[in-house]
């Protein structure tokens, strides 16, 4: 009798594991001693098809665990979404309204285009097209240099796109050094910060109840402590939410909804074909993709580190045979770059990046893209048509304290994370100087080009990158944003170049 | 062609003893590749690794043996086998944490492995405010490496390590 060696026995099983399919492979949990270990298999025998159809029981199940990335990823892009567009509408001078129907357009175009149909059935590859959080302190920017959403949307789809088919997200990895990627973001972080305490502050002082905001904050601040303690920290938005909702009513904060069941208007005339409905803007023209430019430029340059943290943070999470259920980074900024063209033109004004507060929720409960895509999806549209938990979102106290805890605080620590060496330490601390003397799109190109050439930071990685790497793009990326910001007027006490901007 | 020895010395402490030894290897046109020479309680003792052209080796031996109260051995360095090497691909994500890199560098070369390329990256996730990382690594190791020890010896680096052999 032949007996294979353990090792041959092995491959073999795995061999023939590659051409079942998953409907073959699967066995129902009652078979495996824990629930742990029948999420595991679930994750090693998937075979999710990429840009082709994928259906629940042919290729992928719904689990309880789908249910908590769903939820998170439901609260928390109702938050973001609900603070980029009150950020657009302070900017550009726009009504509450603007903000919910606004809101609504993103959380159906998204939810039912790219949530459920691309990352749910056609691709459970990519991961969802959520929010990009570091630039929610930029927003208010934008729309004071006279950018337009539109043509925001286009260019930083077009540099997305342009990234997935040449493979170039890659390079951008290697273009910013730890020092200024963790100065951009200890920036972002810190301005966040004092922006959204600033405005709970004003706001319980313009509503006669002062004390609010400082027993709201008291609270999260020992809350956001207890769960990093714990290692709950992804559970910070929907508990401190939660917190910040009752905290706020038993102290006598005024409430009230407001907003009726209803469908947003879907006319991307509406939106942007006048300058009396929508975003009261009209189309772009130049001088609005000039003044975008910048902003498109660093928000695109954001993206791959941003997706590659999401993909090792899953890889980490999942079993290591589980390979094929690891979203793809090309594809993801495929669909993100679609989504943010699509969403913009059916009206929003979001701007988009790989979902973290889905993907991070996911990972750890041990679940697959599809189904919790899928259920997620139902969910954002369900609170669109609702209407009313908007009118939570957006109350003041729970979206500065989901926004401090959910995007801005866990931004400053990670700028700060990256900073662990005295040489990170002088790039991080010039880029902080420089955002705060222009903007954070002047910082990061400035000390890029001066970080990648040796002049400031670590001396020796500059030793290690290409002339294209060192001078070319950081020159490139320098150039025109400078001129850019210039062109409109960004420069601080310098008048526009464009008289058009003056 | 060069000859390469080791110097084990022992014998009580004198000024100007490291000296004489040092001037006796230089008239031979001889250089010390590595020391280690300690001192207590008024005696000394150190092993030193010498490197002299072979027809000076012999006479050099015998100077440093011959030194008055000094208890001298001396020992051929044999030169390393030739070992015949592969390239390897290996990918490394983890949790962040100081000192990581300086880890696997150790691990590396405790297995006889000399990176020809790295490329290190840290990834802000910044949903929960922590980092994690990347390192892609080009390698020469010997053909008979033990792959499954060493990704299972990277692995316990940290709580959580993901290695990866990606290709030969």
């Amino acid at each position: 009798m032949h007996n294979s060696h353990p090792h041959e026995a092995g491959e073999d099983a795995s061999n023939l594991n590659q051409e079942k399919s998953y409907q073959e492979l699967h066995r129902p949990s009652s078979e495996f001693a824990n629930r742990s270990d029948y999420l595991d298999h679930e994750l090693t025998i998937m075979k999710p098809r990429r840009w082709k159809l994928n259906l629940p029981g042919r290729d992928f199940r719904f689990e309880w665990e789908d249910l908590v990335p769903a939820l998170a990823g439901t609260i928390g892009i109702t938050v973001m979404y609900s603070a980029v567009m009150s950020s657009y509408a302070a900017g550009y001078g726009l009504d509450a309204n603007f903000v919910i129907e606004n809101v609504r357009v993103e959380m159906l175009v998204s939810a039912i285009l790219f949530v459920i149909l691309t990352s749910g059935f056609l691709n459970p590859r990519a991961n969802l097209a959520g929010n990009h959080g570091p630039m929610i302190p930029l927003i208010g920017m934008i729309a004071m240099a006279g950018g337009h959403p539109l043509a925001l949307a286009i260019l930083l789809g077009g540099f997305g796109l342009i990234l997935s088919i040449t493979k170039g997200g890659s390079r951008l990895v290697k273009l910013t050094g730890e020092g200024v990627a963790g100065g951009l973001l200890a920036y972002l972080g810190l301005t966040g910060t004092a922006s959204q305490i600033n405005s709970l502050i004003e706001w319980a002082g313009e509503m006669n109840v002062g004390y609010v905001a400082f027993v709201v904050l008291l609270v999260n601040i020992v809350l956001y402590a207890y769960l990093a303690r714990i290692g709950k920290r992804w559970l910070s938005i929907p508990l401190c939410s939660v917190a910040a909702v009752i905290i706020a009513l038993l102290l006598g904060a005024p409430f009230e909804f407001k907003t009726a069941p209803g469908l947003p208007n879907l006319n991307p005339m509406y939106w942007w074909g006048s300058t009396e409905t929508g975003w009261k803007l009209g189309l772009p023209n130049m001088q609005h993709f000039i003044a975008s430019l910048p902003f498109a430029i660093l928000a695109v340059a954001m993206w791959s580190p941003d997706f590659l943290g999401h993909r090792v943070f899953q890889e980490l999470n999942y079993p290591k045979k589980a390979k094929k259920v690891l979203m793809d980074v090309d594809d993801t900024m495929t669909a993100c770059s679609i989504r943010q063209v699509v969403g913009t033109a059916f009206g929003g004004g979001n701007i988009t990046s790989s979902w973290g507060t889905y993907m991070i929720p996911a990972a750890i409960a041990k679940r697959p893209i599809p189904g919790g895509a899928i259920l997620l999806g139902i969910m954002c549209v369900v609170v669109a048509v609702a209407g009313y938990p908007m009118d939570i979102t957006v109350w003041r106290p729970v979206m500065s304290v989901a926004l401090l805890v959910g995007v801005f605080l866990p931004l400053l620590e990670a700028g700060m994370q990256m900073v662990k060496d005295t040489k990170d330490t002088q790039s991080a601390g010039i880029c902080i100087f420089a955002s705060a003397v222009v903007n954070p799109v002047f910082g990061w190109s400035l000390t890029m080009l001066l970080d990648n050439n040796g002049l400031i930071g670590d001396k020796d990685r500059a030793k290690t990158l290409s002339f294209t790497d060192k001078l070319i793009i950081p020159g490139l990326a320098f150039c025109i944003c400078f001129i850019a910001m210039a062109a409109v007027g960004m420069l601080p006490g310098v008048p526009a170049l464009v008289p058009a901007f003056r | 062609m060069k000859k390469r020895f080791i110097l084990t010395l022992m014998g009580p402490e004198s000024p100007g003893l490291i000296r004489l030894l040092a001037e006796k290897t230089h008239a031979r046109q001889g250089v010390w590749l590595k020391s280690k020479i300690s001192h207590l309680e008024g005696q000394c003792a150190g092993i030193i690794k010498v490197e002299v052209d072979e027809g000076q080796a012999e006479p050099l031996q015998t100077e440093l043996t011959n030194i008055t109260d000094l208890y001298a051995v001396i020992s051929e360095v044999q030169p390393p086998l030739p070992v015949d090497i592969k390239r390897l691909q290996l990918t490394v994500e983890a949790d962040d944490r100081p000192g990581f890199i300086n880890d696997i560098s150790n691990i590396l070369e405790s297995c006889g492995a000399s990176i020809s390329n790295m490329e290190c990256h840290r990834f802000a996730v910044t949903e929960l405010g922590r980092s994690v990382f990347k390192a892609d690594f080009n390698l020469k190791v010997p053909t008979d490496i033990d792959q499954d020890s060493l990704v299972a010896e990277l692995e316990a680096l940290n709580v959580r390590v993901v290695a990866n052999i990606l290709a030969e």
